[in-house]
């Protein structure tokens, strides 16, 4: 089951470049009430498999459980804008190339793939300067952590698969600390944060 | 009828499961035949040049996963289920002209290729599933390793008797007047009263005795005739002692140096730390409370999970658990994730070498060499650490892995700086907008085409930072906010794996949260799946426990290090095989043991240490002891030492009648703001800071330490110190012959005796550096020396001993001793009595106890 979350990662990679193959699953997709019964786990798809330490980039859309609604980015290199020459890569036509070139899907086109307990669920994000993907820090509790509770926007991020298993999904939630707290709030740096409390004594 | 019609479903849903546990059965049946028939024919002559076991696959093809199988190489599928003419495995095997002949060394018997064609024929089943994660496997015996003597629990031993009952005082003296008789030594005499009230003080306050205290107590102590009535005044002394506020200042720098505390990040960008200071308060005052050394342990590794009486309780348990964040840190490291693991790595290595006396974290990368603790122990502890957040603050503008500090505002303790009133936060609020602007004008710049230099925007930014951090620091009304380093727990633990070499790349398999297997129980080591925690607290108890075979050793044999100068293991951060072994093991248990029937108190156990004879030998040689025992392993006499660089700096300043006893408030690094060394402050101010408080409140800078600290032997902190070198160079001699700050305190201390004859002058300056009167021929030799001086005055090379080898051929001018430097602005020519005062400072007696 796993594996087949990954063939059809890979096969929705495929079809960034093979169009014709998307609508035989998309349709299935389509059905958001499948998605939220958790129906959508029973798509099977046999498509060519990855080889080992494949990463494909994606947009994600909805978590739930252990399962992501993800739309695959078509550049294939993560989406986010101006991404200036370093985009690189084969790029599908017509996509420019350089700064301003907007990539994105819409949720017409997402996928649920079905995170494995095992995976690694960790921030990301992309380096200001050269727009480098970096890897940041775990988030505790994986797919159950409040980046993805509380998702206003879809997440960018990076999905890596080994021998068809996703192992790994990198999230861009922007720039956090390793302690999962962002640097900045409302345009001040955040110096210091409360506390937690922990329980009081009890008085014989 | 109408039953008939009922039963068709049913007898179709029989029929289905039937067929169902039919197809079941066929497809183990499948699954057996390839494990039968295709793997091994695969194993024997494929997988040498298709696995990826084997790091070969030949034409881009593996052979060892069915999806790489159906994947294929370069030239397509190797196998295509149920599609002999599709399946390139199949061609090949064959021989077939159009296809590579394989295996290659010849073609395999016709019973096997018939084996793979009705494999591809029946839909190519392959139950191989991928492996993702290897396994990693240790090969330590746990069980075996427990046999080992520090991870057996501490047993009450019994008291040896011995031939000469009269000469031990308490039971520790029986332990090793039992061994020098077995090996035929003798113990040294009693120290003399004088001798004895000069080591009390240094070794338990670091500060010389007032001479007129050592008058009182030597007297005191050298007319009691009776054995009980000696050791009674000598046990007021130690509770004196104990009792004073100098003893925490004393003992907790010793904790200081095992506990790694620095007030710097160290590394490249060393960023100051402007918070640690609390850390350092904390420790004093734990001394000096003598709070119980396992409340002491709870709190430094889970003080914010312990549960508080009142606010105060929980800012101070905050407060103690920065010993997990003020360790060393790469803090500009790109790369998160490493960045964290080297955070764990190091407060395991922090936490098992101070507490434990283990060296965890050599167990990292593979199986610990010598000790029995597996790679898995490592990765158990390290998934308690990385669910733990651990804040240290720095600004992200100035340090890539910058975090938050906790803000312990109005939770009691002080702030540590005065209040600022408006007109000062009106200040701070246009320097943060200033800041600001600076920073939007570059970016504007950039914006329009302009060139700006990245360091400029990288200061800018920094700027602007760290003045929104200093406006931060202050509520809107001026009152200051106070900050502490410290550790919580996070929201949710965090999944752990092992990881192979310890390359964070590279997880093997998942590794519960847990303690070390050696000192645990059998199967006792994991912690329970209902924490709801990080598991600190269950560690931080874990190591505090009566059972735990290495906590109450460790500390015992640490306080017998700082009491003798060498612990009865001389490793004492190591207690594994690579260590030494007990010297007198029997009495490291008695002492253990004393010390949790005591509730844990330290001072208890200095006490029945400092009265015991064992430590109140002198230090005197013996020829034939010495022979046999040249280490003093035996302890057959007290070991002469010299003393730390800040007890001799405090010695300096307390016989100068310089010193300030008053805690400085907060730290000397507070007002140079956010940043790091060569930043915001620099390297010269801090080795030549000049300050008359006590060393332990000096700054603490990483690889920047006071010249005088750095010169003996104070250590870096980079690790934890349990044992501080002791090394003797010319360099020690040179600095105390010219430092600006020895020659102020000898011509202090002249000043404390101007105004007497010589011989009164001389023997005072004895008492005051020595403790001691001088020898007839010490106050021959001083009068002469102030005679001679006289009628020599227009010598210019009086002021600065050893001027003359300075200031002759060069040699020492360049990098830190340079002219420039040694010139000390206030500096006016020494009198003969400062030059002579200042020849008794650099003496070796001044510096050593004996």
């Amino acid at each position: 089951m796993v594996a087949n979350n990954a063939d059809r990662l890979a096969a929705a990679h495929s079809q960034s470049v093979f169009a014709s193959f998307l609508g035989i699953y998309m349709s299935q997709c389509r059905s958001r009430l499948a998605y939220h019964t958790g129906a959508v786990a029973l798509l099977l798809l046999a498509m060519p498999t990855l080889a080992s330490g494949e990463e494909t980039f994606v947009t994600i859309q909805k978590v739930s459980g252990d399962q992501m609604l993800v739309t695959i980015d078509a550049s294939g290199t993560g989406g986010g804008r101006g991404r200036g020459m370093r985009a690189g890569g084969a790029l599908p036509a017509g996509r420019g190339r350089g700064r301003g070139s907007r990539v994105g899907t819409t949720t017409q086109n997402a996928i649920a793939v079905t995170v494995p307990a095992s995976a690694k669920i960790t921030s990301a994000m992309r380096e200001r300067r050269t727009f480098e993907f970096r890897v940041l820090a775990e988030l505790p509790g994986g797919l159950r952590h409040r980046t993805f509770g509380h998702m206003q926007n879809p997440l960018q991020a990076r999905v890596v698969t080994s021998s068809g298993v996703i192992t790994e999904v990198n999230v861009v939630t922007g720039v956090t600390d390793i302690n999962q707290t962002s640097s900045v709030r409302a345009g001040q740096i955040v110096v210091a944060v409360r506390p937690k409390r922990p329980p009081m004594k009890r008085i014989p | 009828m109408a039953t008939r019609w009922y039963a068709v479903p049913a007898i179709a849903l029989l029929l289905t499961l039937t067929k169902a546990d039919a197809s079941q059965a066929q497809t183990a049946d499948h699954a057996d035949f390839f494990e039968a028939r295709i793997r091994p024919v695969l194993v024997t002559h494929c997988y040498e040049c298709h696995s990826a076991e084997a790091g070969q696959s030949r034409g881009g093809l593996k052979l060892d996963t069915r999806q790489s199988m159906l994947t294929g190489g370069d030239t397509g599928p190797a196998v295509v289920p149920r599609s002999l003419s599709k399946s390139l495995l199949y061609e090949s095997i064959l021989y077939g002209d159009d296809a590579y002949p394989m295996p290659p060394k010849g073609k395999l018997p016709d019973s096997i290729i018939a084996d793979f064609r009705k494999w591809i024929q029946i839909g190519a089943p392959d139950p191989r599933t991928p492996k993702i994660r290897p396994e990693v496997q240790s090969e330590i015996d746990i069980e075996e390793g427990r046999q080992f003597w520090a991870y057996q629990p501490p047993s009450q031993p019994a008291i040896p008797r011995s031939k000469n009952s009269s000469w031990a005082r308490t039971t520790i003296d029986k332990f090793v007047l039992s061994d020098l008789e077995t090996n035929g030594l003798d113990p040294a005499r009693d120290a003399t009263p004088e001798t004895l009230v000069r080591r009390l003080y240094f070794t338990l306050i670091g500060l010389p005795p007032p001479p007129k205290d050592i008058i009182e107590w030597a007297n005191r102590i050298g007319s009691q005739t009776d054995v009980d009535a000696r050791q009674q005044v000598i046990s007021d002394l130690v509770g004196r002692l104990l009792d004073s506020p100098r003893y925490g200042e004393r003992w907790g720098r010793h904790w200081m140096d095992v506990a790694r505390y620095a007030e710097s990040t160290g590394g490249d960008q060393n960023n100051i730390y402007q918070h640690a200071w609390r850390y350092r308060d904390y420790v004093i005052d734990s001394f000096n409370d003598d709070k119980p050394f396992d409340q002491f342990i709870r709190e430094q590794v889970a003080g914010d999970l312990l549960p508080i009486a009142d606010e105060l309780e929980w800012a101070n348990n905050i407060i103690a658990s920065g010993f997990l964040a003020i360790g060393v840190k790469l803090v500009g490291e790109e790369d998160q994730e490493k960045f964290f693991a080297d955070l764990v790595d190091e407060q395991i290595d922090a936490t098992t070498r101070a507490f434990l006396a283990t060296t965890v974290a050599c167990a990292r990368c593979h199986d610990h060499k010598s000790d029995p603790i597996p790679q898995e122990d490592y990765y158990a502890l390290a998934g308690i650490f990385r669910s733990t957040a651990t804040h240290y603050g720095l600004l992200k503008a100035q340090a890539r892995q910058a975090t938050t500090l906790l803000d312990l505002t109005g939770l009691g303790p002080s702030p540590g700086k005065p209040r600022l009133d408006q007109e000062d936060m009106k200040l701070l609020a246009k320097r943060r907008d200033d800041a600001a602007k600076a920073v939007t004008d570059a970016m504007a710049k950039i914006r329009s085409g302009e060139n700006v230099f990245r360091g400029t925007l990288r200061r800018l930014r920094s700027q602007r930072d760290e003045a929104q951090a200093a406006l931060q620091a202050y509520s809107s009304r001026g009152e200051p906010r106070v900050f502490a380093m410290g550790a919580q727990d996070r929201d949710d633990p965090l999944t752990t794996h092992l990881l192979v070499r310890g390359e964070v790349n590279k997880p093997a398999q998942t590794v519960l949260r847990g303690v070390l297997q050696v000192a645990s129980p059998p199967n006792g080591h994991c912690l329970p799946n209902d924490i709801s925690g990080s598991g600190r607290l269950e560690l931080a108890n874990w190591i505090a426990r009566e059972k735990n075979p290495l906590t109450a050793r460790v500390i015992s044999n640490r306080v017998w290090h700082w009491m003798f100068g060498h612990g009865l293991v001389r490793t004492v951060d190591d207690f594994g095989h690579g260590g030494d072994r007990p010297t007198h093991p029997e009495l490291l248990d008695h002492l253990a043991l004393r010390l949790i029937e005591n509730d844990w108190s330290i001072k208890s156990l200095i006490s029945e240490v400092a009265l015991s004879r064992t430590w109140q030998q002198s230090s005197e040689y013996h020829e034939s002891n010495f022979a046999f025992d040249p280490d003093n392993r035996l302890l057959w006499r007290m070991n002469k030492r010299r003393l730390d660089g800040e007890v001799i700096r405090d010695a300096m300043l307390a016989v100068s009648g310089e010193l300030d006893l008053r805690r400085p408030l907060g730290t000397l690094l507070r007002d140079v703001g956010e940043g790091g060394v060569g930043q915001s402050v620099f390297e010269p101010i801090i080795r030549s800071i000049d300050a008359n408080i006590r060393s332990v409140y000096l700054p603490r800078v990483r690889s920047v330490l006071p010249e005088m600290l750095e010169v003996f032997d104070a250590p870096d902190a980079s690790l934890v110190t349990g044992a501080r070198e002791t090394t003797s160079s010319p360099v020690q001699a040179l600095f105390l012959m010219n430092h600006p700050f020895v020659r102020r305190q000898a011509i202090a201390m002249a000043k404390r005796v101007e105004g007497v004859s010589s011989e009164q002058c001389i023997d005072a300056l004895y008492q005051l550096a020595f403790g001691r009167s001088p020898t007839i021929k010490e106050t021959r030799l001083g009068a002469r020396f102030l005679a001679q001086a006289k009628s020599t005055r227009s010598r210019p090379t009086v002021g600065r001993l050893g001027g003359g080898v300075l200031g002759g051929g060069g040699f020492g001018l360049r990098g830190r001793f340079s002219r420039a430097q040694l010139e000390d602005p206030d500096s006016q020519p020494m009198s003969d009595l400062a030059a002579y005062c200042q020849a008794l400072l650099c003496t070796m007696e001044f510096q050593t106890i004996d």
